[in-house]
């Protein structure tokens, strides 16, 4: 596992669950926007639940586009 | 059986990921458990009832990584608080930690039952067909997991691992095609009108939320494991509490906009029912996860298979941590002298701690005996109590994250909770946490909301305590200890001690610095 944990595989896991979620982040913020329902008061969860997964994925997906860069 | 002896030091081998999938395991595991019970109360507004309990989690969360980075010690919530505030709340504080590891033996090994009775072949587990049989495979799984911990195996940290990476990509794959597939924005707006419980009911559910967060204990038992914890575990502990969060959120909203592949099943009066009342029925609800999963189209036939074998599985681990938990929580509270030595005791060949082991999973037993007799309602019930000692717990855990930034300002904290406001007390310059009172309140709050709500729990959770409390006063009475106040202890030495052993050289020197500043010695007066 240890070896797992420090091999580019591991890095790769990581960025494709990060690439994951902000898919799903931007594909549910963009269902919210599009549906009928996009002003109700009701759509908050979903949009607040779409930008976490937004901000999850940017935040993990960051240092490994950083580190990929330099 | 041999006597107390000197606690031997725990080997620091585990690894960032070693870290984060430790906690996933014990706290991942909760939505699996929470979802159709948090269904059961809150209906339509089960994702606010999630909301606002897990706004209380990251605060609660935050606050275990300060104190879980500060203060690496595997005693957790109970030695923060009996630091920060004395020897009775830190004994009431573990005391509410063991009831919580005690049901969580119970209700993650009913949970696992009940996720292997979603498959076909093993429908018969199920608590609503067979009860009698459910009790006797619930008991023979607590029998196993207390025979094991007193062999001292234990899930390795690499079952764990692997277990825990498994668990996030089956999590994040249920999530991505349920929402491609299967969700509607205008659904999930008519189920929170339609479904809206009432107030009584919304604060039932917010209550029951806290429980799929509840397991925080694991991030400072991994701290005592890990190897310079106050650079890992800032780091773990966020990205942890952000899975979880989003997670139990995800769900949430996902149920309540989703449309089935499959035909729901009309409800006991025969009328129709939504999706989402069905997940939070009686014969869910302890396998809610695998229900919603085998419901996605296209996908769902291949998670029938395989989410109700996963979710078993991380269960068992979560029973399995609540044996172990216990165990230790006891012999730190023997240590710390809130409990008995009997506690301290190991077994002469295992050297394990073979009477809390046998005497936590007893009281295991007895919480599911009393589950059994409430019918229908066991589950519940279990999750009450849960409810009720997550809550007692948190609460004072905030109190003593306050106390000790006032009282102990020279311990270097690499991770702070964001949020402060600079004061002077006592002739150092100390730091009031905003995010910790805010946190305080909310989990106060559910607290309270437990209590109003919970018929059994507000009973039962309170007894605990007062038993416990009884139990304090004859043993400290005996042993000619203070019972209102605290046993001198040189804390400043402990703690460079704790330090040094975790490898944290730097902030060691920074301490051992700042108190010769101040003309305090190490190994003198506190």
């Amino acid at each position: 596992m240890k070896a797992f944990v420090q091999s580019p595989g591991y890095a790769r896991w990581k960025m494709v669950n990060a690439v994951l979620f902000v898919l799903l982040g931007a594909g549910i913020v963009f269902r919210f926007a599009t549906s009928t329902v996009a002003l109700r008061l009701e759509a908050i969860p979903g949009y607040a639940l779409g930008l976490a997964l937004l901000a999850l994925g940017a935040w993990r997906l960051w240092p490994l586009l950083r580190r990929s860069a330099t | 059986m041999s006597e107390p002896q000197k606690q031997e030091q725990l080997r620091r081998s585990v690894t960032p990921w070693g870290s984060y999938s430790w906690g996933y395991a014990d706290v991942g595991a909760d939505i699996f458990v929470a979802l159709g019970l948090v269904f059961g109360a809150a209906a339509g507004a089960t994702n606010v009832a999630f909301l606002f309990a897990g706004l209380v989690y990251v605060c609660v969360g935050l606050a275990y990584t300060e104190l879980s980075a500060a203060y690496p010690v595997a005693g957790g919530g109970q030695y923060f608080v009996m630091r920060g505030l004395g020897d009775l709340p830190g004994f009431l504080a573990g005391w509410a930690v063991l009831l919580d590891f005690t049901i969580d033996i119970t209700l993650f090994a009913w949970g696992t039952v009940g996720y292997l009775s979603h498959l076909p072949w093993l429908n018969g587990l199920a608590a609503s067909g067979h009860p009698i049989l459910h009790f006797w495979v619930i008991f023979a799984l607590i029998a196993g997991l207390a025979l094991l911990n007193v062999r001292g195996v234990r899930e390795s940290s690499a079952f764990n691992g692997i277990v825990s990476a498994f668990d996030v990509v089956s999590e994040l794959s249920i999530l991505f095609f349920g929402f491609l597939f299967a969700f509607k924005p205008e659904l999930l707006v008519h189920s929170m009108q339609f479904g809206w419980p009432t107030s009584f009911a919304l604060m039932n559910g917010i209550s029951l939320a806290i429980i799929s967060f509840v397991g925080l204990e694991s991030i400072s038992h991994a701290a005592e494991e890990t190897h310079r914890p106050a650079s890992i575990v800032p780091r773990t502990s966020v990205a942890l509490i952000l899975t979880i969060l989003i997670f139990a959120l995800a769900y949430s909203n996902l149920a309540l906009g989703m449309l089935p592949s499959h035909p729901v099943p009309l409800d006991a009066n025969g009328h129709a029912q939504m999706f989402w009342h069905f997940l939070g029925t009686v014969g869910n609800q302890d396998k809610a996860v695998a229900v919603l999963a085998s419901n996605i189209p296209l996908f769902g036939s291949l998670a029938a298979l395989y989410v109700p074998v996963l979710g078993a599985i991380l269960l068992l681990i979560s029973s399995n941590s609540g044996v172990f938990g216990s165990s230790r929580i006891a012999y730190s509270m023997s240590q710390f002298k809130l409990l008995p030595s009997l506690f301290e005791r190991v077994h002469k060949k295992y050297k394990t701690p073979v009477i809390s082991i046998l005497t936590f999973c007893g009281l295991a037993v007895i919480e599911l005996v009393f589950a059994a007799f409430q019918g229908d309602k066991g589950y519940e019930f279990l999750g009450d109590l849960y409810a009720f000692g997550a809550a007692a717990s948190y609460t004072l855990v905030f109190v003593a994250l306050i106390a000790l930034r006032l009282r102990d300002p020279l311990t270097p904290r690499a991770f702070k909770i964001p949020g402060n406001i600079k004061v002077r007390y006592r002739g150092e310059n100390c730091e009031i946490p905003l995010l910790g009172i805010v946190g305080f309140f909310g989990i106060f709050t559910i607290l309270i909301f437990v209590l109003l709500t919970h018929q059994i729990g507000r009973i039962a959770g309170p007894s605990w305590l007062i038993l416990g409390f009884v139990i304090y006063i004859v043993y400290r009475k005996k042993k000619g200890l203070p019972v209102f106040g605290s046993v001198r202890r040189d804390w400043s030495t402990d703690q460079i001690k704790i330090l040094r052993d975790a490898g944290e050289l730097e902030l060691m020197d920074e301490l051992v610095q700042k108190l010769k500043t101040r003309g305090r010695t190490p190994g003198g007066a506190p």
